[in-house]
């Protein structure tokens, strides 16, 4: 009888952190965050035995990109990363076996797209549709490759033009990833304006890392992207604000080390959270996030998380 | 976490060889264990993947052998001052409980031995060494670095020096003649080597290789050291693997 009971318990604190976006039923909110592995059908298998809900691809260009050389990412002593990887990726001929495997092993994908221009985030967002995949996320905001991103995302009438020429020619849902700008409140809007089904925030943020032994900055690219914990707090507030003026669709993402970043995002709108440097961290994060988030449930008295998202805007 | 180091010497040991000595600036988060790897970092030029050669806890001393094949290689060589190390990374193995182990190199996989037998010498064990090369004058005298050691035998491709052949085909001559007397295995070197090892001591189940292949950013991020077709990295799964592991996937 015991053992009937802590399987109904378990049952039903599974269905409490099932979470609906983009049209997919997912077991939980923790995906993993474009960047981290991604590129190759054994990355997925990697993903998904570490529990992620949902797959997202490393950030796709039409043609295959060697990346920068090392150094490309660098722990850095506040807890946070640096990384300047380059979209190092297999172009668009990499997709569809990531999309299979990840339907072979039962689990939802979602491709990671970069472009240097609107059309390219159009070819690959096409090919990522045709090869199945259940989403694109269109990366507009990575900060370390001139022309791929950041300038784009930072600029509303940009990102209005590559959502939308991406939206009409897809069926698949689009989401547009942000990067901390002045403009993200007004480039979200015109994202969701331009026809994205939702926003993933935020994107890593541009920094730099300078030895100060050898007096040279370490990435090979000079500068990078910082995540990781010291960028958590920017992200909550953006996704705070954000949701607050346009009640959309977030997926959080920005230094998520545990389950009170994961449940902070959710409060702040966030209806799913996506994990990067957490998961270099801590391989087993996803499951420690879930057992704090069920029990956080419980102590909230709620039956799913989905009542608790945005849940820190209540009047 | 990158941890400054400043060189304090290098030195020729062979034709092909050399061995740089840094001193830690900082000291390391957790102590390395035998056979993880650093990614050293030289400032302006790369950052590229080597064994710990040997670590001095009480100095922070850290030493790698390496043989000079590109920009960041030559850069250890001839470039002085400060460097960066990533690490400790990897698995490595821990040699506690084994009272005599086999070390099996072939070429530069000699590396890792001087810290291996340091830490084997302090759980009570000794290493026997197998050490092939192509050319007998790339061997140099590896008891000078390597404390403990017990048998140590050489086998060079060019007949000049030792066993004339291959490692991997001494170590068959040695088990087929001897039986064999060690309760671990360690093999690092070319493929072909290593999975000529692991058949020859298929019955040992304590028989370990150690995996190279490409390491970009070493913290398990970009998947660069994927062992396909394998799901493992060899960053965070590696680089030392029971040989039933990764055999069918060493060529």
């Amino acid at each position: 009888m015991d053992r009937y009971l802590s399987v109904v318990r378990c049952i039903i604190y599974l269905a409490n952190l099932g979470i609906r976006i983009l049209g997919l039923n997912l077991e939980h909110p923790i995906l993993n965050a474009s960047g981290i592995l991604g590129s190759e059908p054994e990355h997925v298998d990697i993903l998904v035995k570490h529990g992620f809900s949902c797959i997202v691809t490393k950030t796709i260009t039409l043609e295959p990109r060697e990346g920068y050389p090392p150094p490309i990412l660098i722990e850095l002593d506040n807890g946070g990363y640096l990384n300047a990887v380059g979209l190092a990726n297999p172009g668009v001929k990499g997709i569809c076996s990531m999309v299979e495997r990840a339907k072979l092993l039962g689990r939802p994908i979602i491709v990671s797209v970069g472009g240097g221009d609107s059309r390219e985030y159009v070819e690959v967002s096409i090919k990522a549709e045709e090869c199945g995949a259940s989403g694109v996320e269109l990366n507009l905001s990575c900060p370390h490759v001139r022309g791929f991103g950041l300038e784009l995302g930072a600029d509303p009438s940009m990102v209005y033009r590559v959502v939308r020429d991406v939206v009409s020619v897809l069926k698949i849902p689009v989401l547009a990833k942000l990067g901390f700008s002045d403009k993200v409140i007004e480039s979200s809007g015109r994202a969701l304006e331009a026809g994205a089904a939702g926003l993933t925030l935020i994107n890593t943020i541009k920094a730099m890392y300078i030895d100060v032994y050898s007096a040279k900055p370490v990435l090979s690219n000079k500068y990078g992207g910082l995540s990781g914990p010291p960028i958590k707090p920017i992200a909550i507030r953006v996704v705070y604000d954000v949701y607050r003026e346009y009640g959309a669709l977030i997926i959080g993402c920005g230094g998520v080390s545990g389950w009170r970043d994961a449940a902070e995002f959710i409060l702040a709108g966030a209806r799913a959270v996506q994990v990067g440097s957490g998961f270099l961290r801590n391989r087993g994060i996803v499951g420690d996030i879930l057992a704090g988030l069920r029990k956080w449930l419980e102590v909230q008295g709620v039956e799913s998380i989905e009542e608790l998202v945005g849940f820190a805007h209540r009047s | 976490m990158l941890i400054p180091a400043l060189k304090i010497s290098v030195e020729k040991l062979s034709s092909s060889y050399y061995r740089a000595l840094f001193k830690l600036l900082e000291p390391p988060r957790i102590e390395p264990k035998p056979l993880q790897f650093i990614n050293i970092w030289i400032p302006g030029l790369d950052e590229v993947p080597m064994s710990i050669s040997d670590y001095t806890a009480g100095d922070y001393t850290l030493s790698i052998i390496f043989k000079v094949v590109g920009d960041g290689t030559r850069g250890l060589r001839d470039q002085n001052g400060f460097f960066g190390v990533k690490g400790f990374l990897g698995n490595g193995i821990v040699t506690s409980g084994y009272d005599r182990v086999l070390f099996i190199a072939g070429g530069s996989g000699i590396a890792p031995l001087p810290f291996l037998s340091r830490k084997c010498v302090e759980n009570g064990c000794i290493v026997d060494v197998v050490w092939g090369v192509r050319r007998g004058d790339m061997l140099f005298n590896i008891g000078k670095y390597a404390v403990g050691l017990g048998e140590v035998y050489y086998a060079t491709e060019d007949c000049t020096i030792g066993y004339c052949g291959k490692a991997s085909s001494l170590v068959r001559k040695i088990v087929e003649r001897n039986g064999f007397k060690w309760s671990l295995v360690i093999s690092v070197g070319p493929n072909q080597m290593l999975k000529e090892v692991c058949y020859t001591f298929r019955s040992l189940q304590n028989s370990y290789v150690s995996l190279e292949t490409m390491v970009k950013c070493g913290l398990g991020a970009c998947g660069s050291c994927l062992l396909k077709p394998l799901p493992k990295l060899l960053c965070l799964d590696g680089p030392v693997f029971k040989c039933s592991e990764v055999y069918h996937i060493l060529g």
